[in-house]
């Protein structure tokens, strides 16, 4: 999977989850403001990316995670994508 | 060697902090670490029963009910204090049908992911064989000292 392919998976879920204008994603934005995640919330993104990706984010991971950038940023190092 | 009583030899309300007029489970079934069922017939004078069905309020209730009491359980045979678990949000419900007065109903929870002190569960109602009503659960557990 490359970064274009990972980006695009994780927008598409984000859109169905979470219910956001697709507008709204922006790489820069803020992903808590964005998205209006409260702590309930991040349980559901722990089981996005488990489902998608395979592996379970904890909450040190989500502490340096603050724009959308950051967050495919997180995800491409993790599944080693090729940038 | 301790014999502990299989779960559907415990009176329900030795497993849960509810008690009637509130309980929404009689028995619990099976109990395991990641799923558990419970059974429960739907009185015919219930505060979530309304024209002669379990209202979704209360097929909730019972989907929690029947995760508390799995952890009731689990903590009674560990010999530890049960925490109390609050639900802290309700999402993906899918309703086919609301079981009437008279139906017993069987609840299978299963934890679909812990984390941040934070259970998912998703919970399935059905009588017969015939799936009444799904959804998934987050439950708080407080936290103990």
């Amino acid at each position: 999977m490359n970064k274009s392919q990972l980006i695009e998976t994780v927008n598409a879920f984000l859109i169905d989850e979470f219910e956001v204008d697709e507008n709204e994603i922006v790489a820069e934005a803020n992903l808590q403001e964005a998205l209006d995640l409260d702590s309930l919330d991040y349980v559901d993104l722990v089981v996005i990316i488990e489902s998608n990706f395979g592996f379970k984010a904890t909450g040190e991971d989500f502490q340096s995670i603050v724009t959308f950038q950051d967050f495919y940023d997180f995800l491409c190092e993790k599944v080693n994508c090729d940038q | 060697m301790t014999k502990y009583p299989s779960p559907d030899q415990v009176p329900i309300i030795k497993l849960i902090p509810h008690r009637h007029p509130m309980v929404l489970v009689d028995r619990l079934i099976e109990s395991h670490e990641k799923t558990a069922s419970s059974s429960f017939k739907i009185p015919q004078k219930h505060a979530f029963v309304d024209n002669s069905k379990l209202t979704v309020e209360g097929a909730i209730e019972n989907i929690a009910q029947t995760a508390a009491a799995n952890l009731g359980y689990l903590y009674h045979i560990s010999g530890s204090k049960v925490p109390r678990g609050f639900i802290g949000a309700v999402n993906k419900l899918t309703i086919n049908e609301l079981p009437k007065i008279g139906t017993v109903i069987q609840t299978r929870i299963s934890v679909l992911q812990e984390v941040f002190g934070i259970t998912l569960i998703e919970g399935i109602i059905s009588r017969e064989n015939e799936i009444c009503l799904t959804c998934q659960m987050k439950i708080v557990a407080e936290q103990t000292q």
